[in-house]
């Protein structure tokens, strides 16, 4: 299946769209897509709907990827066929903290999930390209960016790989960051897990809650049955006597899950939630760090689409 | 007879030396003796001892099965209770604790349970926690020596030798009573003030909930039925002439059944290479058996004692002590049965002595003993001397408590020393007064 079979024809290339904000560039983007034709064919479908059920999934996390690209989606009941319609705006506006100013909105009935995955998928790989990202933001006329998005090989029966759905890299440590960074850190964005990497952007190491909590622990009280019999003790004494002078590289796993970018999606569920990795980096040929991938990845992209 | 005799010191040197993890060395070892035909297969398995095997695995299941229910945690924090938060008087009960935990429960294991409860007791006491340490790991082989379950080389003794658990308890706790009146004595004076608590310190162990210890109360309490069933088997053992190896490994059985314990969990807590040490083992001294190397060392040992029992008995005693000091006691003791075996019919024949009962009584038992007590009580030497102290210090360091070799011994020589003298003193007065 090419993605040409979930365009409309014109209507789904909105290069240079202007908008105040995100709900704004939501409503325009359906005011062109939802033709007069598509709600007579979509019986009991309506703009407004649509919308709301795009702000809704938004509300539960950002569709934002980084990079300026942001994948608004929704599930619809009465959808009768899935389509797609993709933005460039002039004045980049927010998707909760991301900055984006390229839209791909995607629509897909509720029988036909996956159909969505794979289309964010195949536009990831076109967007990936950062040559590409700018002739898109550059692009005047629908035609050009059609052609930017076609002209290479546009099917989508391609299986999943890491690539299509990772997230791009955000948070990180060096080896010489201190503890009460890295647990900082941790605890302002809420993450299990954050690398170490060295000054080539390789991953050396990962520093996990669980490794955090291990340092922090004294050792006897993993081996004790239970301590509710004891009314007070400062389990993290030892971990506040020296956070601040002891490196990230001094309690680090030395064996994060790297994979390469064709790791596919059964490999990834397999690494996630058999072997219980809290993540896998995904480096690019040079090893180098380039994209993250979660078991919320996981729900957000393949179950919970 | 050399041919043995070299495959059992190369192996031994792998074992001392840990140049390949001991368990597997005396598997290989025991693969050599089969695989160079220096012993027949059938004999070599008929060598492998399944009332020892069966012992040790039945223990450690008890014992995994009691620890879970957070029985010892309550035990421990009762007796700080009970000390009113007084160091020293802490640090005496929680000895005393350790070697009757010992006495029925393998060394290391008492000092597993034993260790992380002391650690946090002395963070919350504020008191010195490595000297504390190390005489747990002191008491735990003393009081190990008591009884045929509470140390392997007394259920090894007791295996080959055909000694009840009674004739232990007759034979050995003595000894060890008097050795632990003694050794506390001089512990309380070499703690004396270091042990002090202040009011504030004390505070936080009348605020403790030892109640809230025992975190499974229904399977406590069924598992202690067994456990005293199990006990009692091993008291009636002789009477009913059932052995201890499947009094303990069927008690086991029974005490995962009855507490609904899952076979697969309680089995994790069986050191199965343990179990394959001692198989290996078995294999090794059963070819030196059979090759006469006992019976010609037994020799040697009777000229240089001049034929005179009680002299045997000491050498014994003190050559075996000071060899656990530095090597692992099992191999030790494995290979000294069958030569005190060997030397017995020759004091015998010596002593004019011909009624089984008799030759058991006046010549095999006070050699046995002195055996148990050398190797068991050996181990206190150095740091290395028992499993219970190298444990315990790898505990302690990765607690910010260092025990080194020297600190160890510091404490561990003089305490051995002491407890055999008095062990020497019970002998003399016992069996040859």
């Amino acid at each position: 299946m090419n993605i040409l079979n979930y365009a409309c024809r014109g209507i789904s290339w909105q290069p240079r769209l202007r908008a105040e904000n995100r709900d704004d560039v939501l409503k325009s983007m359906l005011d062109t897509l939802c033709t007069e034709e598509f709600l007579s064919v979509n019986d009991g479908l309506s703009k407004e709907g649509i919308l709301h059920a795009l702000i809704e999934r938004e509300a539960l996390r950002t569709t934002a990827v980084g990079n300026g690209i942001a994948f608004p989606h929704a599930r619809l009941e009465n959808l009768t066929r899935s389509l797609f319609a993709i933005a460039t705006l002039e004045e980049p506006v927010q998707f909760g903290a991301e900055t984006v100013n390229i839209v791909c909105l995607i629509l897909v009935p509720v029988s036909d999930p996956s159909i969505s995955l794979k289309l964010m998928a195949q536009f990831s790989r076109v967007l990936m390209d950062e040559p590409t990202r700018a002739q898109v933001l550059e692009a005047r006329d629908s035609k050009t960016l059609e052609a930017l998005f076609t002209h290479e090989d546009a099917s989508i029966d391609k299986p999943l790989v890491a690539r299509d759905i990772m997230r791009l890299p955000r948070w990180s440590v060096n080896e010489e960051t201190p503890l009460s960074e890295c647990a900082k850190m941790m605890s302002n964005y809420q993450l299990r897990a954050i690398p170490v990497l060295d000054d080539q952007k390789h991953i050396v190491g990962e520093i996990t809650t669980d490794l955090l909590f291990r340092y922090g622990l004294p050792d006897f009280f993993a081996r004790l049955k239970s301590v509710s019999f004891v009314a007070e003790f400062d389990p993290f004494e030892k971990y506040f006597e020296d956070e601040r002078a002891t490196q990230a590289s001094s309690i680090m796993s030395h064996a994060p899950r790297i994979v390469e970018p064709e790791h596919t999606v059964m490999e990834i569920v397999f690494d996630l939630a058999v072997t219980s990795f809290n993540k896998l980096y995904v480096v690019d040929h040079t090893q180098r760090w380039i994209g993250t991938v979660t078991k919320g990845t996981i729900l957000d992209n393949v179950i919970n689409v | 007879m050399l041919f043995p005799i070299a495959v059992f010191l190369v192996v031994y040197l792998f074992i001392a030396t840990e140049w390949v993890d001991k368990t597997i060395a005396a598997v290989i070892g025991g693969g050599l003796v089969v695989g160079l035909h220096i012993i027949g297969y059938e004999e070599a398995l008929h060598a492998v001892d399944l009332n020892v095997l069966f012992l040790l695995i039945g223990m450690m299941v008890v014992v995994g099965t009691l620890s879970e229910t957070g029985v010892f945690e309550w035990l421990a924090i009762k007796l700080a209770r009970a000390a009113k938060g007084n160091g020293l008087r802490i640090a005496v009960l929680f000895m005393v604790l350790t070697a009757v935990l010992s006495a029925f429960l393998d060394n290391v294991t008492t000092v597993i349970l034993m260790a992380p409860i002391t650690i946090l007791l002395t963070q919350l006491l504020e008191i010195p926690t490595a000297p504390l340490l190390i005489m747990e790991a002191i008491f735990s082989n003393i009081g190990g020596t008591a009884t045929l379950v509470g140390d392997p080389p007394n259920i090894l003794i007791g295996s080959q030798a055909h000694l009840s658990f009674n004739d232990f308890i007759l034979n050995l706790t003595p000894p060890v009573l008097i050795s632990m009146a003694v050794l506390i004595g001089i512990m309380v004076l070499l703690f004396g003030k270091r042990m002090n608590t202040t009011p504030e310190t004390r505070k936080r162990i009348e605020r403790s909930r030892p109640e809230k210890a025992i975190i499974q109360p229904l399977e406590l309490r069924k598992a202690l039925v067994v456990f005293g069933f199990i006990l009692a088997g091993f008291f009636l053992g002789r009477v009913l002439n059932i052995e201890p190896g499947i009094i303990a490994l069927v008690g086991g059985m029974v005490m995962v059944a009855v507490c609904k314990k899952s076979l697969h969990g309680a089995l994790a807590s069986v050191e199965w290479d343990t179990i394959l040490f001692f198989a290996g083992l078995f294999m090794m001294v059963a070819a030196l058996e059979v090759h006469g190397v006992f019976t010609a060392l037994g020799h040697a040992i009777l000229n240089a004692c001049h034929g005179n029992l009680m002299w045997t008995a000491f050498a014994i005693l003190w050559v075996s002590a000071l060899a656990s000091t530095i090597v692992n006691n099992i191999p030790l003791v494995m290979a000294m049965i069958p030569l005190v075996q060997g030397i017995v019919p020759v004091f015998a024949k010596q002593m004019g002595l011909e009624v089984p009962a008799e030759i058991h009584a006046q010549i095999a038992a006070p050699l046995l003993w002195s055996l148990a007590l050398g190797a068991c009580l050996g181990g206190n030497g150095t740091l290395v001397g028992a499993s219970a102290n190298v444990v315990i210090a790898q505990v302690a360091n990765r607690n910010g408590c260092p025990i080194t070799f020297g600190s160890f011994t510091k404490y561990g020589f003089p305490f051995m020393i002491v407890s055999l003298l008095v062990s020497s003193a019970y002998i003399y007065l016992r069996y040859f007064m």
